[in-house]
């Protein structure tokens, strides 16, 4: 069984409204009620909108290791040995691995709570369907063409990520290997090809969508049911996310 | 039962954008409950004709699907119920990420109940023998299985005209007989465009052989589906029933 995608299966019972003010409260509480100095805040700012899109668009396959909540530790820190830690000026030079430990532990004692709730607004954010997302635009009355827009957007993620995998898997079948002069013209045009079946499949989507009736109006089905569960749930969120701030201030 | 025209083309012709003359004044009457077979070499036009059925591409000259004109952008949405089209391509089709979604779709749109609508996926997929994919992703089943959810979705809409791009392309031998099943036993308009000639020597009693875009022979699958000269001069052969 993998705990984290039984935890994020688990967040997914939620009501979504629920769970998107928990996503929120955890943003805001991470970027601005965290002791973290500018330059830190833009970069979790960046690192959440990275974590954020590539859970939408499942680009598991480049990124399994780092799509699982605790191997983020990784990524977070990933940064540390580039910096100029330990008396290091020259951007990029890389210390000995004490250096990096030690840079690490600092990091983390510093940045725990932020990594932590970052845990838990990317596993909200991986939680969410799109049909609970269809659901929450539609319950605060957005516009059925910005609902349109959304999920032909989703699909278009979807359909990049199926055609990667289509093409990582024709480059392997001719054992191309990026070295090779030759073979980098190849991955090039494969890249360009990527590109346009993209495009031609998600204007295929669309086409199909439309051949079974789809007039721009989305048939919504999920219904929105907001629970005690839900509310406990909330309750929670708000308790974690303002409980780390209050211990800030006290 | 009354046999009315289900679909009438005249002077039909289509051109892509980049130039590529798809159809060329194609004349074509079928009537309603008949089951065509459309045959002929890559490039034909044949999955052209058919998008053309569903008023996904507008032709030049006058086409009409059970007495409304395509051209008439009024008569676009009725249409579309009354005329289902299964692309060639699963993936193209499939974009709900659940099968049950996906064959829903249509009567979603429909404005059916959702009661109605869980019925009518249950008969569609009941129809093809694959109740077992109900709650399957769709992304993860394999290209045979997609083609039937495919399928699938088009037959929950119950159109009266059902226009199917190669429909038995990558189905295994179990799945393709219960799709002849239900084509003999279908009382709707079925137009098939296929390589697989045997497929249509079962399910159809009229075939249409179209090259370059104009109709080259039509008739009873007897007269077009035994002739050796005929289907060799157009890139084809006999049905393997028949190359004994």
């Amino acid at each position: 069984m993998n705990l984290n995608r039984e935890t994020i299966f688990r967040l997914n019972k939620f009501d979504p409204r629920a769970q998107f003010f928990a996503g929120v409260l955890t943003a805001v509480s991470v970027l601005y009620l965290q002791p973290l100095e500018k330059a830190d805040r833009l970069y979790y700012l960046l690192l959440l909108i990275v974590l954020w899109s590539l859970a939408r668009a499942q680009l598991i396959f480049i990124f399994k290791d780092i799509l699982r909540v605790y191997p983020m530790l990784l990524f977070i820190t990933f940064h540390l040995p580039f910096q100029k830690l330990g008396g290091f000026e020259i951007f990029g030079q890389v210390g000995p691995f004490t250096l990096y430990r030690e840079g690490l532990w600092q990091f983390l004692a510093v940045h725990f709570k932020a990594f932590f709730l970052l845990n838990i607004s990317f596993a909200l954010s991986r939680s969410l369907s799109y049909k609970q997302i269809i659901a929450l635009l539609n319950n605060w009355r957005t516009p059925h063409w910005a609902i349109a827009i959304y999920f032909y957007l989703q699909r278009m993620l979807q359909v990049f990520n199926l055609e990667a995998i289509r093409v990582k898997l024709a480059l392997r079948a001719r054992n191309l290997r990026l070295r090779r002069a030759a073979s980098r013209h190849a991955a090039g045009n494969f890249l360009l090809m990527y590109l346009l079946r993209v495009w031609e499949r998600s204007g295929r989507s669309s086409e199909a969508m439309v051949s079974r009736g789809f007039t721009g109006r989305f048939p919504i089905v999920y219904k929105l049911n907001w629970c005690f569960a839900d509310t406990i749930f909330f309750l929670c969120t708000v308790l974690l996310t303002a409980g780390f701030w209050l211990w800030r201030i006290m | 039962m009354a046999y009315n025209v289900a679909i009438e083309a005249e002077a039909v012709s289509f051109r892509y954008p980049a130039g590529t003359l798809a159809l060329e004044r194609l004349d074509l009457r079928i009537m309603e409950g008949e089951k065509v077979g459309i045959i002929g070499p890559n490039g034909a036009g044949k999955s052209t004709l058919l998008t053309l059925l569903n008023g996904l591409r507008l032709p030049e000259g006058h086409l009409e699907i059970f007495g409304k004109a395509v051209s008439d952008k009024k008569n676009i949405k009725e249409i579309r119920r009354l005329a289902g089209l299964v692309f060639q391509n699963p993936d193209d089709q499939l974009f709900m990420t659940e099968v049950f979604d996906d064959v829903a779709f249509g009567p979603r749109n429909q404005g059916l109940e959702e009661s109605e609508v869980e019925q009518r996926v249950n008969e569609a997929l009941q129809i093809l023998n694959s109740r077992e994919l109900y709650n399957s992703s769709t992304i993860h089943i394999s290209f045979g299985q997609k083609k039937l959810i495919a399928i699938a979705g088009v037959l929950a809409m119950k159109p009266e005209l059902i226009a199917l791009d190669e429909p038995s392309g990558n189905l295994d031998a179990f799945h393709r007989r219960k799709l002849i099943d239900w084509m003999n036993i279908s009382r709707q308009t079925i137009v098939v465009t296929s390589h697989d000639l045997d497929f249509l020597w079962d399910t159809c009693t009229r075939i249409i052989l179209l090259n370059k875009g104009m109709v080259v022979a039509d008739g009873q699958p007897d007269t077009i589906l035994k002739n050796k000269t005929l289907l060799l001069q157009n890139q084809l052969e006999l049905p393997l029933r028949f190359q004994v």
